[in-house]
């Protein structure tokens, strides 16, 4: 059976289900197919947008900051391509995008498992498993923490025994710390170690344990008594968690647990295997279904056919089946090196799905480029490694191009890490790029199928 | 020293080093699972660390960057490794393919050649069955009561009884798969009415011979090969072009290794011969036959074998079949593809492990309210009545095959 | 006052411990970074009858004659490692004839057998990786031993004879009085500190910095420094281990090691300061195009990282490296005016145990001490008896392949390890997988074998040497370093950077493949969510400056 989409996304991360969802909700038939979870399912709870100029020590104040500031300074970042208008870069066309989109995602996201709160405004300084803070913009509803940086807030750091992603002395050695570092110190910080033992055992419990365990009433209980206790006892204004409050209920669990103990109970951003990551895979998976998108997982894409400068089928296998798939228009949103999105060997760096044209974070061809040559001795700097800049390029339709600047096929966008241009971690973009490129993908897509663009 | 003796002795060199020398396939296997970055994602959806915490079972993360790394340690495995039901949630998330149920038979095979002791016994009875039968059951001793129960069986669920087509050469080979054959018949029968009302040229093997699944899968590798090469033989004989069956992991397992035989054979879970060699129009009519004759709700229950270990587009298809149905309105339940914990071996000689994996799925079926359970494999039929029925929840599970069967003879009377 | 001051814990250094403390001498042994920092860390563990030297008899008779020591004293940490060398041509089996009878007749000392020859068929079920064209092959035995584990347990076993250990303690003057070595002044990187001791006899034992301590006391040493690279698989992707012919003709091997496969190495003699040498793309690419001619996958393998070092080989200069001599020397500086100091050159793991009890005979004879030498007869903490690994873990409920590992490093001490689990049952839990190695053996090592950073517990323990190389455990093991050593916040957190940079200096150069994927996931949990990039720059290392 061959299948005839109006729209095949191909990836399902932030950037692929948005795109999809986006579509869907056009009233376009959409097929979403992926191989595996990628970054999206990874990621820490938080959705930056930016953080950081690469190179700068000192954060952006807000995003909109940001985006002025890149818009500027890059103009082959993916948040400056969509600004081009008439040959020019508008950044005020970006900043309205990513307006767009993240109120968009906001409203979608909100009463799913992984609602947002924050704004464009300003970032967010959020406190990580290990105690660092970074900037970021949205944080799922769990993770929020008001008044924390006041004078006298008493936070308590709460760890579980036998869960060693999070050791609640040392994070809240440094909180404290950081906030000395910068003259903000509060009073007190309390750590303490209680135990919680969702299969009966006091060790080797992962964060998904826990989650699962405080999504039933016997857990949520269990936690409540202890918090409780443990508030009364000592005094403390809020109770940080590391990220396990729940897979379905962690909002409602963090709401409940903070009237309960008259503290704001919150959890922090998590690393993987990732909790708050793993709500946001599961919450836009929903979505796109709500959308009326279908999603076929555990199917790779596997090759494309061209006809002159249209995508006309792609094929897939699963497991043990092969499929055709012969959509209007398509969506690339295969992330990076994690998703394999892009492939790397010691010659040069390529897009395995349709061969498209790979660029450095310079943009020079890349299919030749040695990647240790674009990475640094030291891992860690402000200013990142080229390296992760490594893309496909795209014009400002978000269509792949070729080294003619000239889009490989009219009906193929892109969206997400695939894109060259930026280094997530070293901006702090990750979630965010992937959102708006998705969105505007999503928004391409439609008028590429309904006014052909 | 001659060369046999000196290839003798170095064998033992490596038997007493607990080297078992893999071959080029095993190491490609060993190969594929280097991929592994240690993201963990998996360990979020593997519903066996899910049901008994990543302590019991340090679930698939650990399988890949840990236990099989080093060949001579692979034993060491042993208190982890036979817990895995195979259900390939894990692999089917991996953003790199990490193909663990692969891995996990390798390491039970190795486990059987480094410390049998320390294979669970349960395993080695079925082996045991499998080397005498051909078989994954202990078949009837009288095939008086097998017909008897046959009949029982049918008679309840009320699909009319055609007789089997053996030994004659046909265009397609029904093959109903160890379970279907000696336990759940009526899956068989369903089938075989099935195939008789759509006109279908089919024909059964002269002897029932198992795939070599559960060899496999309990770490018996050359077992698995002899019984694989066995099938193939009888298959060869039908001169079959295409198979049908009605068992998931039939499915999975024969499309492997026919591929692996090179015979030119389609295999096809009966979903996809539905869907792909049946005339739409010609089923919808068969299906309107017997519109107003009965309504239900029902809720689908996805085999692992299918979705994760053949394609996901079969459960696709099945949702569009059951759709033509009249009068079954589709309730989803919210694990409607979490593994039963049927697979593996795991019920053999850790009933509780595999239990504990149903509760997921017992209780989101229990949430959906619907009176059935439609599933497309005998086994997770088997393993969800099982469950359900231990847990007080009354819910009817039906084999997708017999529901459709049912259907078509409710239009015939 | 000290009778000897041993400068470097390489294998030397702790071998030449041992022996002066079980001879009843006042010792202290002094090392700059940690145990088995330098040389000895990088090499394969090889303890090898001596093959590649079989123009040297009286060193293969040596080296046989220690493997069985080993064998006796440290069984524990020794594993059997069988090898084929597949034959291609005439010419292959012409150089074979001699190392074959050489190596067989020593063979049955070793409990190994003699030079064995496999058909092809023979040889490709034992090995099915490789080059399917070969005529024949020839196999034969030799050990690896855990050089980290034989470092730190000589330097245990010294400080129960008695000796002094100071790691992170740099020699940076040696004082003399009338030509008489007199007293070594070090500094001691954790305190800040410099320390002045007196002693009467200083054995330098620096491997490739031998020339550096004599310098010290002006005089001097000369050596043959040749760099030598390895790159490291991830798993076991050959059965058995491979020897084959380089695109110089050189020797090369692929050898299944703990979890991974080693394939080196390479020989490039190097005036470069040893701290700062990194393998390059040559090395690399050198490894790979030999061994591919013999296992045509070796390419498709991932790499987990490259490691290098120095030998310090004897200076015998216009011959190839391979003809160097693999012995060794005592220089005894008198003979130039200084007495009372001792340098090592050349030198291997495998004869460590030798030499010191050379060198203890000399200071015995100085100081004139009627002892004898006891090393080889001795045993290294954990050899006592077998262990069962099986009901161990049933009994502290610790998994099967967590008490193996550790009884690879610590034998019948492994029991002391899983003991701590009883006070505190969560220190079962596994911090590094994938080695993997739970919180009980971290804290016990922390507290027993003085480990000061991450990276020392990598050599204790394999903790971040999988193929994830650190992304998974290293902010949980720097969490528990610092409750442990009471480490300051900022240091904590300069700890994990510190540690992932060490591991980024192996996967820098080979950085292709899965490598990629890796680095870009250790990227987004350090910099993107930790924040690290921002907040933890450390002090660059040797390796990072000035680039
Ligand atoms: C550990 C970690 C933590 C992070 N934390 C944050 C954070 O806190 N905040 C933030 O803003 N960003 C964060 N990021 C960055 C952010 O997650 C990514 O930049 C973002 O998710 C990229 O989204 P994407 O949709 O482009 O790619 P991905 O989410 O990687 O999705 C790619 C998808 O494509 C699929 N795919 C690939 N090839 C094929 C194929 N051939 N056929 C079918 N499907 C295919 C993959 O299976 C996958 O589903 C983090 C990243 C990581 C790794
Ligand atoms: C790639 C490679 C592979 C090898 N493979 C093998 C093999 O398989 N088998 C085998 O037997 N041999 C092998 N060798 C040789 C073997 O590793 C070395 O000969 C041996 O380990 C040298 O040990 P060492 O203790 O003398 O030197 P090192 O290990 O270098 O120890 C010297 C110590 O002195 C310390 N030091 C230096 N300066 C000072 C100072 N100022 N103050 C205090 N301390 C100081 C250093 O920090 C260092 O720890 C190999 C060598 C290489 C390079
Ligand atoms: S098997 Fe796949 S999902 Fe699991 S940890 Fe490894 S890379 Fe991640
Ligand atoms: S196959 Fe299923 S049970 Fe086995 S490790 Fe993977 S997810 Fe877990």
């Amino acid at each position: 059976m061959d299948l005839e989409p109006d729209v095949l996304v191909i990836g399902g991360g932030m950037a692929g289900l948005v795109a999809g969802t986006v579509a869907a909700q056009d009233g376009l038939d959409v097929l979403l197919i992926r191989r595996g979870q990628g970054s999206t399912a990874m990621s820490s709870g938080a959705i930056d947008i930016c953080g950081y100029m690469r190179g700068a020590t000192v954060h952006f104040e807000s995003p909109i900051e940001a985006i002025q500031t890149i818009t500027r300074v890059h103009p082959l970042h993916p948040y400056s391509i969509i600004a081009y208008d008439e040959g020019g870069i508008v950044p005020e066309k970006s900043i309205k995008y990513i307006k767009d989109a993240t109120n968009w995602l906001k409203k979608q996201l909100a009463r799913s498992i992984a609602a947002i709160e924050g704004d464009l405004s300003r970032n967010l300084m959020q406190l990580t498993q290990i105690g660092t803070t970074k900037p970021t913009c949205f944080v799922q509803g769990s993770m929020v923490h008001p008044g924390l940086y006041d004078n006298d807030s008493r936070p308590l750091f709460v760890g579980i025994r036998g869960h060693s992603d999070f050791n609640a002395a040392i994070t809240a050695n440094t909180f404290l710390q950081y906030r000395m570092d910068i003259d903000m110190a509060p009073r007190i910080v309390l750590n303490e170690m209680i135990d919680l033992s969702p299969h009966g055992r006091h060790h080797n419990i992962a964060s998904i344990e826990i989650a699962r365990f405080l999504d039933t009433e016997e857990g949520l209980e269990k936690i409540t008594s202890i918090l409780k206790n443990e508030v009364k006892r000592t005094g403390a204004t809020h109770v940080v968690l590391p990220a396990v409050l729940g897979i379905e209920r962690a909002i409602d669990n963090a709401k409940h647990l903070s009237k309960e103990t008259q503290a704001t109970v919150f959890e922090t951003l998590a690393f993987p295997p990732s909790v708050p990551g793993l709500r946001l895979q599961m919450a836009l998976d929903r979505i796109f279904q709500a959308s009326g998108g279908t999603l076929i997982l555990g199917h790779k894409a596997v090759s494309g056919v061209f006809k002159g400068e249209t995508l006309v089928e792609v094929k897939a296998s699963g497991p043990k089946r092969k499929i055709s798939i012969r959509p209007k228009a398509a969506v690339l949103a295969t992330g990076k090196f994690i998703s394999e999105g892009l492939l790397g060997s010691q010659k040069g760096v390529r897009e395995p799905l349709f061969g498209l044209v790979t660029v450095t974070g310079e943009f020079y061809d890349a299919s030749e480029e040695y990647p240790r040559r674009h990475t640094r001795p030291i891992p860690f700097t402000n200013r990142g490694h080229d390296i992760f800049q490594f893309g496909v390029p795209v014009d400002e339709n978000l269509r792949p191009v070729d080294y003619n600047g000239r889009a490989k096929a009219e009906n193929l966008f892109a969206a997400g890490a695939i894109i060259a241009g930026y280094d997530f971690s070293s901006e702090k973009s990750g979630l965010g790029v992937a959102l708006t490129t998705g969105y505007v993908a999503g928004e391409k897509v439609i008028r590429n199928i309904r006014s052909d663009i | 020293m001659s060369e046999e003796e000196a290839y003798e002795f170095v064998m033992n060199t490596l038997r007493k080093e607990a080297i078992v020398p893999l071959d080029h396939e095993e190491i490609d296997i060993v190969r594929s699972i280097e991929k592994c970055m240690n993201c963990g994602s998996c360990i979020n959806l593997c519903p066996v660390v899910a049901a008994v915490g990543m302590d019991t079972f340090s679930g698939p993360r650990s399988i890949a960057i840990e236990l099989s790394r080093s060949t001579p340690e692979f034993w060491t495995s042993a208190n982890m490794i036979f817990l895995c039901t195979g259900c390939g949630t894990c692999r089917e998330n991996c953003p790199h393919d990490v193909d663990i149920p692969m891995i996990v038979n390798l390491l039970r095979w190795v486990i059987y050649k480094q410390r049998p002791e320390l294979i669970p016994k349960q395993l080695l009875e079925v082996q045991n069955r499998l080397e005498k039968h051909s078989l994954a059951f202990e078949p009837w001793e009288d095939i008086e009561d097998k017909n008897e129960s046959r009949d029982v069986r049918i008679e309840q669920l009320g699909i009319p009884f055609v007789k089997d087509r053996k030994g004659v050469k046909a265009e397609v080979l029904f093959y109903p798969g160890c379970q279907a054959e000696e336990r759940a018949q009526e899956v068989r029968e369903a089938a075989k009415y099935i195939l008789v009302r759509l006109e279908v040229d089919y024909c059964l093997l002269s002897e029932m011979s198992c795939c070599g699944l559960p060899a496999r899968l309990s770490g018996a590798k050359e077992l698995a090969r002899d019984l694989e090469k066995k099938l193939i033989s009888k298959i060869k004989e039908t001169g079959a072009k295409k198979i049908v069956t009605t068992c998931a992991g039939c499915t999975s397992s024969l499309s492997e290794i026919i591929e692996n035989s090179g015979v030119n054979v389609k295999v096809y879970h009966i979903i996809e011969y539905l869907m792909e060699e049946v005339d739409e129009a010609k089923l919808k009519l068969l299906f309107e036959r017997g519109r107003g004759t009965s309504e239900s709700t029902i809720t689908i229950h996805d085999p692992c074998h299918l979705i994760r270990h053949t394609s996901r587009m079969i459960m696709y298809y099945a949702s569009i079949i059951l759709r033509m149905i009249p009068g079954v309105s589709i309730k989803p339940s919210s694990a409607f593809d979490s593994c039963c914990g049927g697979g593996g071996m795991v019920g053999y000689h850790s009933p509780h492990v595999a239990s504990r994996v149903t509760e997921v799925n017992v209780k989101a079926i229990e949430r959906t309210g619907a009176e059935r359970v439609v599933t497309p494999c005998p086994l997770c039929t088997t393993q969800l009545e099982n469950e359900l029925f231990r847990s007080n929840v009354v819910v009817d599970v039906d084999d997708f095959t017999v529901f459709i069967a049912q259907q078509i003879a409710r239009g015939e009377r | 006052m000290f009778d000897v001051v041993v400068i470097g814990g390489g294998s030397t250094g702790t071998a030449v411990a041992r022996d002066c403390a079980m001879r009843g001498l006042k010792t202290l042994l002094i090392e700059r970074d940690d145990i088995a920092s330098a040389t000895v860390g990088t090499c394969a563990g090889m303890i090898s009858s001596g093959l590649k030297y079989m123009d040297e008899p009286e060193i293969v008779d040596l080296c046989s004659q220690e493997v069985v020591y080993f064998n006796k004293i440290a069984r524990h940490i020794i594993m059997k490692n069988p090898i084929l060398t597949p034959i291609f041509g005439m010419s292959d089996l012409s150089s074979g004839g001699n190392f074959a009878e050489e190596y067989s007749k020593r063979a049955a000392k070793r409990q190994v057998p003699p030079v064995l020859f496999l058909t092809p068929e023979d040889s490709l079920k034992i090995e099915p990786m490789l080059n399917p064209d070969l005529i024949a092959s020839l196999y034969f035995e030799e050990y690896f031993i855990n050089p980290f584990r034989l470092c730190i347990l000589q330097a245990q076993d010294a400080s129960v004879h008695g000796a002094e250990i100071r790691t992170y303690c740099e020699v940076v003057d040696i004082r003399l009085s009338n030509n008489e070595v007199k007293s070594v002044v070090f500094y001691d990187r954790v305190s800040g500190k410099k320390e002045e001791v007196s002693t009467r006899i200083i054995v330098n034992a620096t491997g490739p910095w031998a020339e550096r301590i004599a310098g010290l006391a002006g005089t001097n040493v000369e050596l043959r420094l040749n760099k030598g690279a390895h790159v490291i698989l991830d798993r076991r992707v050959v059965n058995v281990g491979v020897i084959a012919k380089a695109v110089d003709g050189r020797m090369i091997y692929l050898f299944p090691h703990e979890s991974t496969v080693l394939l080196g190495t390479t020989a490039i003699d190097t005036w470069e300061d040893p701290d700062t040498l990194v393998t390059s793309h040559d090395e690399i690419e050198y490894l790979l195009k030999s061994m591919e001619w013999v296992v045509p996958s070796i390419r498709k393998a991932r790499i987990i990282r490259t490691m290098e070092g120095v030998r310090p080989l004897i200076a015998e200069w216009k011959i190839p490296e391979g003809e160097v001599t693999r012995g060794y020397k005592i220089i005894d500086h008198s003979d130039e005016g200084v007495s009372g100091l001792l340098s090592f050159t050349g030198g291997k793991l495998v004869m460590c145990r030798r030499m010191a009890e050379d060198v203890t005979d000399v200071i015995c004879k100085k100081l004139d001490i009627q002892a004898t030498c006891e090393t080889h007869i001795r045993p290294l903490p954990g050899n006592d008896s077998d262990i069962d690994v099986v009901s161990l873990a049933k009994e502290y409920k610790v998994s099967q392949h967590v008490v193996e590992r550790m009884r690879t490093r610590r034998g019948t001490k492994t029991r002391d390890v899983l003991e701590l689990v009883r006070d505190h049952p969560e220190w079962r839990t596994t911090i590094c997988v994938c080695e993997p190695v739970i919180e009980a053996e971290i804290r016990y090592s922390i507290r027993n074998e003085y480990p000061r950073t991450i990276n020392d517990l990598r050599r204790r323990l394999r903790v971040g040497t999988g193929p994830c190389q650190g992304t998974n455990c290293t902010y949980k093991i720097a969490a528990i370093l610092s409750e442990e050593l009471n480490l300051g916040i900022a240091e904590t957190l300069i700890e994990m950077t510190r540690f992932l940079s060490e591991r980024w200096k192996g996967k820098r150069p080979p950085f292709r493949g899965d490598l990629l994927a890796q680095e870009e996931l250790v990227q987004a949990i350090y910099s993107c969510v930790g924040n690290l990039d921002r907040e933890a720059i450390h002090e660059p290392n040797p390796w990072e400056e000035g680039l």
